[in-house]
């Protein structure tokens, strides 16, 4: 399944893939470091639902992205689906982490 | 070895020949309030701290301020010095006794003891014995001239406990390790005294779960009750977050001015987003506390960022840090409230005095503003005498009403009650 993060800060931006191109929407700012989705997590008892997108910064990619880090913007998790596109997980972003390696910098989208 | 971990040594009351209860005696800084402890079986007698105090300004009996009392300091059954507050006749069982007053003086200069480093000395040093010279709290003392501390001792929580709680009660950070033991925090930048080489610091995190724009510092609490709550909020932090409020007491303020102070400094930090980042590897001796410029690499940020953990590895002789630095500029802020409720423990700047065997009063305000038309009573218990301030805020009573021994003026502007004047009479 292809996903990809749209942040809507201001301005906006998308986090994606290059699987992900031919469906983002091209108006909207668009950074190509989305490494993979972790786990959704979710627990009726226990922690909010929240999902992580790892991002690539190896030569920061994700610092130039996140400079003015969009803490408490909305957040959508997108998934293609067939023909269709689906919203996936909706939150805000929780928090964001640096660093300056292939798949160590993360956003966390909490519900 | 005295730490500063150890319990800070109280004396209970069971030192007393004919104690009531096993309680511990406390000790009373700067203005504030706190129950009184039954001396002895006659229910007159009641002591209000482990120490002589400046003076006791009031005394509420169930929560209403009541009169038909005196307060010395003397010496108990063991010899020592301590606050006693007298009853002309029994109080009844079952009633809840709080003075208000201004706690101990300076061992030297004799004035109240309200500067919070030399509240944290007096603690630290003479109450829990560390070793520590007086000149280590010079810088804090300096950077906290403008506040002022008013605050008990009521148990024997360890010495590091009871500085820790000053110390947020105020907005400062403290540790044993720390050059000066103390500092604001959030404070005016202290000057940067060390850098931190970036390959050190190559990750960084911002979390929203840091950051407060609506901030409510509850203050004046006696026997458990907050009396006053200042509230400061940050639109623009509230307008681009959304609003995350905090709530948190500070059991060492009793004044409101300084209450106003430290919420907004607090707050012009709070409503902010802030990198935290973890440097390891540093060769150079940091400290908790000590402010580092950093120019961080990976978040492109530069800027003053305060070392607010440190673990030193003694086989490496390197230290891994935690930096706090905020992101953007420091956001307008409105004051939502300040209640009025702590009104009665602000120390007016009211003044009394004899002049020509008349009892001259001038009633003036925290500031020192004189207040016209205050109504104030000369011993109400006994002349009850009323009188109202001019526009110079004074009020003079008769000669004959000035007789030897101490006197009770009760003041009320408006709808506020001002501490009770005590004045003695030789």
């Amino acid at each position: 399944m292809i996903r990809w993060l749209l942040i809507e800060s201001d301005p906006p931006m998308q986090i994606h893939g290059a699987d992900a191109l031919p469906y983002i929407d091209p108006a909207v700012r668009a950074e190509q470091i989305l490494v993979r989705f972790g786990p959704f997590r979710s627990d009726v008892a226990g922690e909010i639902p929240n999902v992580v997108a790892v991002l690539r910064n190896a030569d920061g990619e994700a610092t130039d992205a996140m400079i003015d880090p969009p803490i408490a913007a909305r957040a959508i998790v997108y998934v293609r689906d067939g023909d269709a596109t689906i919203e996936e997980f909706v939150g805000v972003v929780e928090s964001v982490h640096l660093e300056l390696t292939p798949d160590g910098s993360t956003i966390e989208v909490r519900a | 070895m005295k730490s500063i971990s150890d319990r800070i040594p109280l004396r209970d009351s069971t030192a007393w020949a004919a104690y009531r209860k096993a309680e511990w005696i406390p000790h009373r800084y700067g203005v504030c309030g706190g129950a009184l402890l039954q001396y002895d079986g006659t229910r007159t007698r009641f002591v209000w701290a482990d120490h002589p105090t400046l003076a006791v300004d009031a005394v509420l009996a169930d929560g209403v301020v009541t009169t038909g009392w005196t307060a010395r300091n003397d010496v108990d059954s063991t010899g020592r010095a301590v606050t006693f507050v007298e009853f002309a006749a029994p109080v009844d069982e079952g009633v809840e006794l709080i003075a208000r007053g201004r706690g101990k003086r300076h061992a030297v200069s004799g004035v109240l003891l309200e500067n919070p480093a030399d509240v944290l000395y007096d603690i630290l040093v003479n109450l829990a014995g560390l070793p520590y010279p007086a000149a280590r709290f010079d810088e804090f003392r300096a950077e906290t001239i403008d506040l002022v501390l008013g605050g008990s001792i009521e148990d024997d929580a360890p010495a590091f406990t009871i500085a820790r709680a000053l110390c947020e009660s105020i907005g400062a950070i403290c540790a044993p390790d720390m050059r000066g033991f103390a500092r604001l925090y959030p404070g005016a930048a202290a000057p940067a005294t060390a850098a931190v080489d970036y390959r050190a610091a190559a990750t960084a995190t911002c979390s929203r779960a840091v950051i407060v724009n609506d901030l409510t510092i509850r203050y004046a609490i006696e026997a458990g009750t907050p009396r006053g709550a200042v509230q400061y909020e940050a639109p623009t932090s509230i307008a681009r977050f959304g609003r995350r409020e905090r709530v948190v007491d500070a059991p060492w303020l009793t004044s409101k001015r300084t209450a106003a102070i430290v919420a907004a400094r607090q707050i012009e930090l709070l409503a902010r987003r802030r990198w935290a980042i973890p440097a390891s590897n540093i060769q150079d001796t940091i400290r908790v506390g000590q402010t580092v410029d950093v120019d961080h690499p990976v978040v492109h940020a530069a800027g003053a960022a305060v070392a607010l953990s440190r673990e030193f590895d003694p086989a490496t002789e390197t230290s891994a840090l935690t930096l706090e630095l905020p992101i953007g500029a420091v956001p307008a802020l409105r004051l939502i409230r300040n209640s009025t409720a702590s009104s009665a423990l602000e120390p007016s700047q009211s003044s009394a005095q004899i002049v020509n065997g008349q009892v001259e009063i001038v009633i003036a305000d925290t500031d020192g503003t004189p207040l016209f038309g205050a109504d104030c009573t000369l011993d109400p218990d006994g002349n009850n005498i009323a009188r109202r301030s001019d526009a110079a805020g004074r009020v003079v009573f008769p000669a004959w009403a000035a007789t030897p021994g101490q006197h009770t003026v009760l003041v009320r502007y408006g709808d506020r009650t001002l501490p009770p004047i005590i004045l003695t009479v030789t």
